[in-house]
């Protein structure tokens, strides 16, 4: 029932939100009540009685960059698969791996330590498949699929709840972002790596792009800063790993 | 020569929440109340007032400051009549048929 407060307007429920939860707690709304609760929300977001107050976003330098790298990031992976599927290149693998380098990058030192593990392996695995191709015994389009389908697969869930947690989601917000985001290019690397033939440039493009534009949305809200409130829990600043 | 008298129009600031903000003044009449019991006194009062419309009815009471809220206590904030609302209140308890 606590979630019918979520469709009231952010100052209402700074002003009201505790005790209209304790209410809803304790005197168990009916159906017609819940309809009433609807209405009443509707209302505060067409005649706001409790003024919002617009408190200044708090962004620290280190936050904006990161954010711009992470959005620098998601752009380059959208742009690289979609350029990709209108030219139809033989190669891409740089702007993908230039994407995933941004990514990586906008990640700061003491999440990037929490997930040290999968970095490390995804770096072997960038590090292996490419000796191998440079040594001609592992074709360049493997050389490029492998680790991508490693980084992407082992590295990218944690990386994206990583720079979801440094902007502030919630933690039901980031595995939602997650599950809706991460499997498909992990589903498309490996449809490719068996040669399904329904993995046209265009599914793939499908698969891929919700990822990149993941990042590029957590990017722009890192970068714009964070409105700090003291009732806002989604604003308390994440210590935590990726969970 | 004096001028126009400045008029609160309360009408349009609670349109169609009237009914429930004079109950809520009514209510209040008999001293602060937390917003549970507010609830339950306007319900006795009243019948069943949705919780939507009493927190509704409530906000526009505060902001015409009607009503206001007092200091937080462990089962919510107190709200009570301020000096206007006590006149409000007393005049809603006319209208409504109950006198304090």
């Amino acid at each position: 029932m606590s979630g019918l407060i979520r469709l009231y307007p952010r100052a209402w429920r700074e002003r009201y939100g505790l005790e209209f939860e304790g209410l809803l707690a304790e005197r168990t709304p009916s159906a017609r009540d819940v309809v009433d609760i609807v209405l009443a929300a509707v209302d505060a977001h067409f005649e706001p009685q409790v003024p919002a107050v617009r408190l200044p976003r708090r962004a620290a330098t280190g936050d904006r960059l990161a954010g711009a790298v992470a959005m620098a990031g998601g752009l380059t992976w959208c742009t690289a698969f979609i350029v990709a599927a209108i030219t139809r290149p033989d190669d891409f693998g740089l702007p993908i791996f230039l994407a995933l380098g941004l990514m990586v990058l906008s990640l700061p030192g003491r999440y990037l330590k929490a997930f040290l593990r999968p970095v490390a392996i995804a770096i072997v695995a960038l590090g292996v498949s490419l000796a191998l191709a440079f040594g001609n015994l592992l074709p360049w389009e493997l050389a490029v699929l492998v680790p991508s389908i490693v980084v992407v697969g082992m590295l990218g869930p944690g990386a994206l709840a990583l720079i979801a947690a440094r902007a502030r989601v919630h933690r039901r917000g980031r595995w939602l972002l997650v599950a809706l985001t991460m499997p498909w290019p992990i589903v498309g690397g490996f449809a490719v790596a068996i040669g399904l033939p329904a993995t046209s440039a265009e599914l793939v493009l499908f698969l891929v792009l919700p990822m990149g534009l993941a990042w590029i949305a957590l990017g722009v809200r890192l970068a714009r800063g964070i409105v700090i409130t003291p009732s806002n829990p989604s604003n308390a600043i994440p210590l935590g790993g990726p969970a | 020569m004096l001028g126009a008298p400045v008029i609160a129009h309360p009408g349009p600031a609670l349109g169609r929440f009237v009914e429930p903000a004079l109950w809520v003044l009514i209510a209040l009449d008999g001293g602060p109340l937390d917003l549970r019991a507010l609830f339950d006194a306007v319900r006795a009062l009243d019948g069943p007032i949705g919780h939507g419309t009493l927190v509704a009815a409530l906000s526009r009471l505060e902001r015409l400051r009607l009503v206001d809220s007092g200091v937080p206590i462990s089962r919510g904030t107190m709200y009570r009549l301020t000096t206007l609302g006590r006149v409000a209140g007393g005049s809603a308890s006319i209208l409504k048929g109950r006198p304090a």
